[in-house]
């Protein structure tokens, strides 16, 4: 179960107010775009059209009052005007013979052989600049300054910069009044739903609103599986309570029957060891069905686990003592490294059952002059449990099995055992929210690694 | 001595019933909970036993009756459930002890024994002894005769365990409760191979072996 808070970027509000802003912010920039350059062009043409203006009326003076009445009257002009923004050239040939304004030289090869009235807009240092034939001798320069045109549309840009800012904090406010209604409707049905899953209370429900939209679709699906859900796990409770009950007192029957059977009767020794066998089979029938109920129970979620506060490191060391002597009995060295005062929050009894029995394994399929290796550690906010042995090993196809019910590797290899240790284990780890992993390499051992959360 | 056994299974209920007379109880069995009510009216025990699942009344209920009535005699309940929840409810309803279903005779006797001896004073015992075998409890030695055997500590409780119940079957159940201290399911043979070293030591070297399997049961030290 993996039910951590989502990362913020992974968040719904996040990703539609992303998406959101992200199409008013690209239309915005295309509007901005167009109407730009539409101005831009505007612009452009209108002082273009003014140059052409002013030439051609220059152009009437010339004919009119010849060269000197059109330098007078420019001179005029810019002196009342004040025309500091322009500037004004004439060229006889080749040769500058009148300014007025900037210095800037002027390419006039491509006008040079052009007839009469030909005109040549060109944009040279900030300047538009129109280049007008009067005759085939002079010709005349207008230049003006595109800084006025250039302010405004540096304007427009602040214009846009600011609006287009202002649109994005709108487009966000908005985008998160529009998630948050649904978010908070989502996350109250995930809350509810997780804190179900954690504390098994089956009796609880998520809320409906009634509204009919597809949140609370939602929210009725999820009721109606927590109904089915709860069926299930009441049957499983049922049924596992009345199997307890209507198999075990058969063989509790069937046990005291042969035990009174052998101790009050004085039978011969090969009777009553043959009785004695039943008995042992009897057993081992009854551990088998209450191990296959105890791994049902805690895997349907029936069975309540204690949640006691436990000295882990104390409980595993007394299995490392317990089973040393066991491993020195089978020419199997137990080594035991553990870290001291480790506390857990568990079902103390599950707990311990399920590590003795990574060890029982590791010393049964070991090998003689074997190793096991028990340790006990605290990493950050995880408690890890090894357990290395240098057995047997299990081969790489069949070690995806081991933890199914009832398996085992080789019928022959165990001497005493159902299959039911490691699916006790894996259901018992994974009851207390930890994990069980497993690294195995045929002829050259085992290793067992149990990680279980802190709380 | 007198003990009321009340469990709803006639065949077990006889069974355990013959297995008291050998002891030498008085046993009255009842069926259902009405009729154990009815025992509890009539007379007083020295030991109930007491089944949970009855028909009638429910075993809860004649425990906390049994209770009420302030009667002192101390209950054993059996029960088909192996919930730690019913261990618990049961014993802190007033029970003295608690025995899951199918249990085994010697375990049975234990228990029954042990609550016997509860109101019993205590005597400071600092050596047992058995045939040949002592063990003095302080200085933790064993001898078998004059001759000194060496024991881990484990395999001293063992012994110790066993002499202290001589003559009557321990169960591999009761060794890892009471020697090892280990009070849940266990998938190992540990307890079998304890007794196989521990009767390399004690037994291997000697004519008379004391420590003897019971097929079906478990072990138990006695003299032949
Ligand atoms: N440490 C180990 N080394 C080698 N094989 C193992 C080990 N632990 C488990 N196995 C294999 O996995 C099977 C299942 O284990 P388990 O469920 O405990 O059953 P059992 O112990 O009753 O055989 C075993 O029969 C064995 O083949
Ligand atoms: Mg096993």
């Amino acid at each position: 179960m993996s039910l951590k808070v989502a990362k913020f970027y992974k968040k719904i509000a996040f990703r539609v107010i992303l998406l959101y802003t992200g199409i008013i912010f690209l239309s915005f920039l295309i509007l901005f775009f167009m109407v730009y350059s539409f101005f831009e062009a505007y612009l452009d043409n209108r002082t273009k059209e003014q140059l052409l203006e002013k030439a051609k009326s220059y152009k009437i003076l010339y004919k009119q009052e010849k060269l000197d009445g059109l330098l007078k009257q420019i001179k005029k002009e810019t002196e009342i005007l004040n025309m500091s923004d322009q500037f004004f050239k004439v060229y006889k040939d080749e040769k500058e013979i009148f300014t007025v304004g900037e210095f800037i030289s002027i390419p006039l090869k491509e006008v040079i052989d052009k007839k009469p009235d030909y005109y040549l807009f060109k944009t040279i240092n900030n300047y538009y600049v129109l280049i007008y034939k009067l005759s085939n001798r002079y010709t005349l320069v207008i230049g003006k300054s595109t800084f006025s045109n250039n302010k405004l549309l540096n304007r427009l840009q602040d214009i846009f910069f600011i609006s287009s800012t202002i649109t994005f904090f709108i487009s966000v406010i908005g985008g998160l009044f529009l998630t948050a209604t649904i978010t908070r409707k989502l996350k109250k049905i995930s809350e509810t739903a997780k804190d179900i899953s954690s504390s098994m209370d089956l009796n609880r429900r998520v809320k409906t609103t009634g509204s009919g939209d597809e949140i609370d679709d939602l929210a009725t699906v999820i009721n109606t599986l927590l109904d089915r859900i709860q069926i299930l796990v009441n049957t499983i409770k049922e049924t596992s309570e009345s199997i307890a009950h209507d198999l075990k007192t058969p063989i509790a029957r069937i046990r005291s029957s042969i035990e009174n059977a052998i101790i009050r009767n004085n039978m011969p020794k090969e009777c009553s060891d043959l009785l004695g066998y039943v008995l042992e089979e009897t057993e081992i029938i009854n551990q088998m069905i209450a191990d296959l109920l105890t791994i049902s129970k805690i895997e349907s979620g029936a069975y309540k686990l204690k949640s006691e506060k436990m000295n882990l490191s104390e409980s595993v060391l007394k299995l490392c003592q317990l089973f040393k002597d066991y491993g020195t009995s089978k020419k199997v060295k137990v080594e035991c490294d553990i870290e001291e005062n480790i506390e857990i929050e568990a079902d103390p009894k599950l707990l311990s059952r399920a590590i003795a029995n990574l060890i029982d394994n590791a010393i049964k399929f070991n090998m003689e002059n074997g190793k096991v290796m028990i340790s006990l550690k605290r990493e950050e906010d995880k408690i890890v449990i090894q357990i290395e042995d240098t057995g047997l090993g299990i081969p790489e196809d069949k070690i995806d099995k081991i933890f199914e019910k009832f398996f085992m590797v080789d019928e022959s290899r165990s001497v005493y055992g159902s299959g039911l240790g490691l699916s006790l284990v894996k259901a018992v780890i994974e009851a207390h929210k930890g994990q069980i992993k497993v690294f195995s390499k045929e002829g050259e051992g085992t290793t067992f690694k149990v990680i279980l959360p802190v709380g | 001595m007198k003990a009321l056994l009340i469990e709803d299974d006639k065949i077990l209920s006889d069974q355990i019933k013959r297995r008291l007379e050998d002891l030498e109880f008085d046993v009255y069995q009842a069926f259902d909970g009405e009729e154990a009510v009815g025992y509890l009216d009539y007379d007083t025990y020295d030991i109930i036993i007491l089944d949970l699942m009855l028909p009638k009344i429910h075993g809860y209920q004649i425990l906390e009756k049994i209770k009420t009535k302030n009667i002192k005699t101390p209950v054993l309940i059996l029960s088909a459930k192996s919930d730690v929840e019913d261990k618990v409810k049961g014993l802190s309803i007033g029970a003295d002890d608690y025995l899951t279903k199918p249990f085994s005779f010697p375990e049975l006797i234990a228990r029954i024994n042990a609550l016997l001896r509860r109101s019993k004073k205590f005597e400071d015992v600092t050596n047992l002894k058995y045939g040949d075998l002592t063990i003095d409890l302080i200085k933790k030695e064993v001898r078998r005769g004059d001759k000194k055997i060496d024991l881990t500590a484990k395999e001293f409780d063992l012994l110790k365990y066993l002499v202290e119940n001589a003559e009557k079957i321990v169960t591999r159940n009761m060794i890892l409760e009471n020697v090892f201290d280990i009070n849940f399911d266990i998938e190992s043979n540990i307890v079998d191979v304890h007794i196989h070293r521990l009767r390399e030591k004690v037994d291997k070297k000697f004519d008379r072996k004391l420590i003897h399997t019971v097929r079906g049961f478990g072990y138990v030290l006695k003299g032949s």
